[in-house]
């Protein structure tokens, strides 16, 4: 997967074992990462360079993650946060994301779950990766909106793009069912009951037809998701 | 303490023979001291009169001349037969009355009656005469038979102490006797009334601690206003439950904590295999990792589990909770070559803490997918009712088993590769008991296991 060399993650972690690994690892994915180990180093850092996101474990020396995430929100920074932790309460994923994280992580984790998850929050809209999504040889452009598979331009029905799009930007996660028809519903008013499973089926054969290496698994009762 | 120790306790608690209580022992003592108080009175009593002979031989005129009177008031105006049986007989007799006439006479030996010395202004009058043993003690005394007053002269003589046996026991009846009884009765109701109110509140710690367990260990004894002694038992029974408590939590955290500082290792571990490249080696290195993963998550799970104390007003959609769950364990579960499917009756609020339903839940699908057949669903169903079942197609749960498989540690024969797999259902169990609920386990329609975790429905008319 192509990333553009922009892309700057920090990672606040303690552990240098951990922290090295990580580091290397989002290296071989490619991303540029900082690592700091304290609360302290962590906001020199963010005074003095611009990231993308950032990695964020909670048991620090110098204090709880928690409080660096509320000080960059209030300061107005809008990164994208991942929490890194050993704890994994349903209290403490509340808190986690009420404190203005994106995303929480249990360890321990593989770095394609960690990278996924990064490349997850980036596609959001409005961040650096939101413009053109990637999930093994399939590419879409959401400005253009344009299909490709290994770069040959597949096409595709706008219907089918805004389905291929919601589960495009949460690789490897199931994209619940309202989600999608709410998806669908800005597109046409007129959207049958199984609309959106009509639609799944042919974009299905769509995309074996041209070769794509990502399969979308059906969450029964639940919604959809796009595996790499 | 195990709830399995709880009867015992109460055994233990009830009276049992040789083992009175504090009421009897206080009683049994009283009535002692009581009995040696009478004993002593009466020996100082004897000792006192046997001493004092002119007031002993005062005492026998008198009862003698109370006795005549008596007879005069209850008869015909005579004396008593010399027959009477009494100890003291009098040698002789003489009554007079108002006007100094003799009424009557006994006195066949002659002998002095005092008469000498009788005036009608006389009231009592004694003399005593003593001769080898041989006593003489004669006396007047005045009484009021029927409004009038009459004058009995009486004469007796006799040898040693025995003629002056009622003298003394007239005595040990009036002073020692008489206010002895109604003193030990009243010490007796009194020691009642006392002991029976300074028990009382042993008896409240009592109960109190009875009704301790370690979920309730925050709570503490409720220390009473007096007596002191009770006070200084329940405060020091108080800060030994404090200390318990602070052991007990230490161990709770101990286990949490230990397992959460596993993780980070654990992640080092799981990071460090990645960067092997593809192998055998690496995949069961993976395994392992995966294996230690899931064993300290139930760690923590038990630690969670066992510290589970259910809020008044926790709720938890059961609808939701599955909802989120098989969301988040889908996207590994189709990774392993499995599907979860999910069906839903609607929403189903029951009173229970979210995060632990979940991790019962999340312990049920992983048995599930443990031992579903590679590219088979399993099926997470909520209701209908406050219920959320999870059906597979592995080979079931025979139900010879099913009751064992919900013990601690406790691993079939088919999956001993599979670590962590003898924690799951006990931790289940925990969590629904806590609950009010119950694990239920049974055969899935079509083959396989369907086991349910089943939660109390909610009093929604309980609510003000």
């Amino acid at each position: 997967m192509s990333i553009t060399p922009a892309m700057r993650l920090i990672l606040i972690e303690d552990n240098e074992r951990l922290a090295e690994l990580i580091g290397e690892g989002l290296r071989a994915q490619g991303f540029a990462l900082d690592c700091c180990a304290t609360l302290k180093q962590a906001k020199a850092y963010f005074a003095s360079g611009h990231y993308d996101l950032a990695l964020v474990d909670l048991g620090l020396p110098d204090g709880d993650g928690l409080h660096l995430i509320r000080l960059l929100r209030t300061q107005g920074q809008s990164m994208p946060v991942i929490v890194i932790t050993s704890r994994d309460a349903l209290g403490e994923r509340v808190l986690g994301l009420d404190s203005g994280a994106d995303d929480y992580l249990v360890k321990p984790f593989q770095i394609e779950e960690l990278a996924a998850r990064c490349r997850a929050l980036l596609r959001r809209p409005g961040h650096c990766l939101g413009a053109i999504l990637q999930a093994g040889n399939l590419g879409l452009d959401v400005g253009s909106r344009q299909v490709s598979v290994a770069g040959t331009v597949v096409d595709v029905p706008p219907r089918e793009i805004a389905l291929l799009e919601q589960l495009m930007r949460h690789v490897g996660q199931v994209v619940p069912r309202p989600a999608i028809d709410a998806s669908l519903y800005a597109l046409s008013k007129e959207v049958s009951p199984n609309a959106v499973e009509a639609a799944v089926s042919r974009l299905r054969k769509r995309l074996a037809a041209a070769g794509a290496t990502v399969r979308i698994h059906t969450a029964h009762g639940i919604g959809y998701l796009l595996s790499e | 303490m195990t709830s399995g120790n709880a009867p015992d306790l109460q055994r233990t608690q009830g009276r049992t023979r040789g083992d009175r209580g504090l009421f009897y022992q206080i009683s049994v003592r009283l009535l002692i001291v009581t009995a040696a108080f009478v004993l002593i009175n009466t020996s100082i009593v004897i000792a006192m009169y046997a001493n004092d002979r002119p007031t002993l031989a005062s005492d026998m005129i008198t009862i003698e001349a109370e006795r005549i009177a008596d007879h005069l008031r209850r008869g015909e105006g005579t004396p008593p037969d010399r027959d009477d049986t009494s100890v003291v007989r009098a040698k002789a007799m003489v009554v007079y009355d108002r006007n100094s006439q003799q009424r009557y006479l006994y006195n066949p030996g002659n002998l002095p009656l005092g008469e000498a010395g009788f005036s009608l202004d006389l009231h009592e009058e004694t003399s005593r005469e003593e001769q080898g043993g041989q006593f003489y003690v004669s006396g007047m005394r005045r009484h009021v038979v029927n409004g009038e007053p009459v004058w009995i002269g009486i004469a007796v003589s006799g040898r040693g102490t025995r003629p002056f046996l009622p003298a003394m026991l007239r005595e040990l009846r009036q002073h020692v006797l008489l206010p002895t009884i109604p003193l030990s009765l009243l010490l007796l109701a009194f020691n009642i009334v006392v002991v029976k109110r300074m028990l009382a509140p042993l008896h409240k710690a009592a109960r109190e601690v009875n009704d301790l367990h370690p979920s309730l260990v925050g709570r503490r004894l409720q220390v009473p206003e007096s007596p002191r002694e009770v006070r200084a038992l329940i405060g020091a029974v108080n800060r030994a439950i404090e200390r318990l408590e602070h052991a007990i939590g230490s161990l709770k955290n101990f286990t949490a904590d230990a397992a959460h500082e596993l993780r980070t290792p654990l992640a080092v571990m799981m990071l460090s295999i990645d960067r092997l490249s593809a192998s055998e080696i690496r995949d069961k290195l993976r395994h392992d990792v995966a294996g230690m993963t899931r064993l300290v998550n139930q760690m923590l799970d038990i630690a969670h589990a066992d510290a589970l104390v259910i809020p008044e007003d926790a709720r938890a959609d059961l609808d939701e909770v599955a909802r989120e769950l098989v969301s988040d364990m889908f996207p590994l579960a189709v990774g392993n070559g499995h599907s979860i499917d999910f069906h839903s009756h609607g929403p189903e609020l029951v009173k229970g803490v979210p995060d632990m339903i979940e991790r019962a839940l999340r312990n049920l699908i992983q048995n599930a997918l443990a031992y579903a057949p590679r590219y088979s669903a399993i099926d997470v169903v909520v209701g209908p009712g406050p219920r959320v079942t999870v059906h597979d197609s592995g080979v079931g749960i025979p139900e010879s088993v099913r009751e064992s498989v919900q013990t601690r540690f406790w691993t079939h024969q088919r999956d001993r590769s599979s670590p962590g797999a003898g924690l799951g259902l006990a931790i289940v169990r925990s969590i629904m008991e806590a609950h009010g609920g119950c694990l239920e386990i049974a055969d899935a329609a079509g083959g396989g296991a369907s086991v349910s975790l089943v939660l109390p429905p909610l009093k929604t008319t309980s609510a003000p």
